[in-house]
């Protein structure tokens, strides 16, 4: 698949995934998508010198390069099969994320109280997922996409504000992932099933942000989230391939 | 997998409903029977789309759950008990309260743009007033302690949460776009007041479904009647 048809297939997902424009143009109320960042002061995570830099503003560099290799052929999402797919990639990042946590605070002990409790539970719940959708997908005779490298700013695993902070970040794409593709899940099965995992990964927004003190609810209903606006989030959490490099090494 | 929550038999005995209450809740129940019948064939029940119409049984359930929650929580906002919770669990029930009116009023303007009945105005019971509820019947401690407020919120929310999830399968993609918007919002909401209730916010890695027939028996003992008149019974609407 070409640059150029991963770059119009996900243009042309999205005139699918939108069912209407927002009634209402205002900041709290516009997509997702097009609302101002609200990250935490001082609390987004430094970039790392070894990771490539990410360029969210730039449509074109998050479906091509490393993040359009792993979403590009998912862009497609023409079957149940594909959807699950796409799905398993993010389960995959959010497993991997908290699992990661869950390590380094084994040995470093950098989380307190609550949030040592709340990292367990959402390592639990992405792995859970994960498992469950390997399941679905092979039960149903197809292939699960293969799980990337991935990477993830230093900060996250000895500061437990760059945790919640990407924590927060990874659920609520989670959110609006889900959201933007069960109008396209065509089995009332599998339509019920992602659900019941879309619901977790709300409750999880909800819980983290509360947590960090942030709003725990932007708007009063969740927005769907572009195929685009997903790649170029995830874009610079996947390694360049390379086993245990850079920021994926511990 | 998936599992549905196993949530704790409602119980309307020693509630003393009255005879209306009744009739509602077995109009919930006739609705939610059909409902429940039906799901097992959800993919047929699609195609028969135009013969067998659920959107409006489904949507009307809906808007009617949204209106006990934006009624609860903005009274719950002038109780005693509120007042005896911490800022940030106060802060939360407010904009849980608001939240819930926008759910309201958005699936009132869906109903309206369906054609399934004339929204009517919403007169919001976010009001200092100590007059008792008009249509929808809180336990009498409900508003009296923290947490009994907490748990009341909790059983609500829980069950509204997930009687959308129930009906996921039953509305066309239009009304399973609004209501998947809306449903990811109430689970925010649980999470945090299971939080701040100090239970566990997200028990399961799956969230759990209710059948409307479930869900319009629990909430049945708050005065709720699925949807069955075609939304809210208040005189003034």
């Amino acid at each position: 698949m070409s640059i150029d048809n991963i770059a119009g297939l996900a243009s042309s997902l999205n005139g699918r995934l939108f069912a209407q424009a927002p009634a209402d143009n205002t900041v709290r109320n516009q997509p997702a998508d097009k609302r101002p960042a609200t990250t935490m002061p001082g609390t987004a995570p430094s970039p790392d010198p070894s990771m490539p830099p990410s360029s969210p503003a730039v449509p074109s560099a998050a479906t091509t390069g490393v993040a359009g290799a792993v979403f590009g052929s998912l862009a497609n999402l023409g079957s149940d099969l594909d959807i699950l797919n796409f799905a398993l990639t993010l389960e995959y990042l959010e497993a991997d994320f908290y699992n990661r946590v869950v390590e380094a605070n084994n040995a470093k002990q950098y989380l307190r109280g609550r949030l040592v409790d709340i990292a367990g539970t959402l390592a639990r719940d992405e792995t859970a997922h994960v498992d469950a959708i390997l399941k679905r997908i092979t039960d149903a005779g197809g292939t699960p996409v293969a799980k990337p490298m991935f990477q993830f700013p230093s900060e996250t695993f000895i500061s437990p504000i760059a945790f919640l902070s990407l924590a927060a970040q990874l659920e609520g794409t989670g959110v609006g992932a889900y959201l933007a593709a069960a109008p396209l899940v065509q089995k009332a099965d599998n339509l019920k099933f992602a659900a019941s995992i879309y619901g977790i990964e709300a409750r999880h927004t909800g819980l983290i942000r509360f947590v960090a003190g942030m709003p725990p609810v932007e708007t009063s209903t969740e927005s769907p989230l572009s195929v685009e606006t997903i790649a170029a989030r995830i874009q610079p959490l996947i390694a360049s391939g390379a086993p245990g490099g850079g920021m994926a090494a511990m | 997998m998936p599992q549905d929550y196993q949530v704790p038999e409602g119980t309307t005995a020693g509630v003393g409903l009255s005879r209306r209450t009744l009739l509602g809740v077995g109009a919930a129940a006739g609705a939610g029977l059909l409902l429940a019948g039906h799901s097992a064939n959800a993919d047929i029940l699609r195609s028969l789309k135009g013969v067998i119409y659920l959107n409006p049984l489904i949507v009307n359930f809906a808007w009617e759950m949204e209106e006990l929650e934006s009624d609860f929580f903005a009274r719950a906002t002038s109780s005693r008990a509120y007042a005896n919770l911490p800022l940030r669990a106060r802060s939360t029930i407010n904009q849980i309260a608001m939240d819930d009116a926008e759910h309201f009023e958005t699936i009132g303007f869906l109903r309206e743009k369906l054609g399934y009945k004339r929204a009517n105005h919403f007169e919001s019971s976010n009001t200092s007033s100590s007059r008792l509820p008009r249509f929808f019947n809180y336990p009498s401690n409900a508003f009296k302690t923290p947490v009994s407020l907490l748990d009341t919120a909790i059983d609500i929310k829980q069950t509204c949460l997930q009687a959308y999830h129930g009906a996921v399968d039953l509305v066309d993609k239009d009304t399973l776009r609004l209501a998947a918007a809306i449903a990811g919002v109430e689970g925010r909401h649980l999470a945090i007041l299971l939080e701040v209730a100090g239970k566990d916010p997200v028990p399961s890695p799956f969230e759990g479904a209710l059948s409307s027939q479930k869900a319009g028996q629990i909430l049945g003992r708050y005065g709720f009647r699925g949807g069955a008149s075609g939304g809210s019974n208040n005189v003034n609407r």
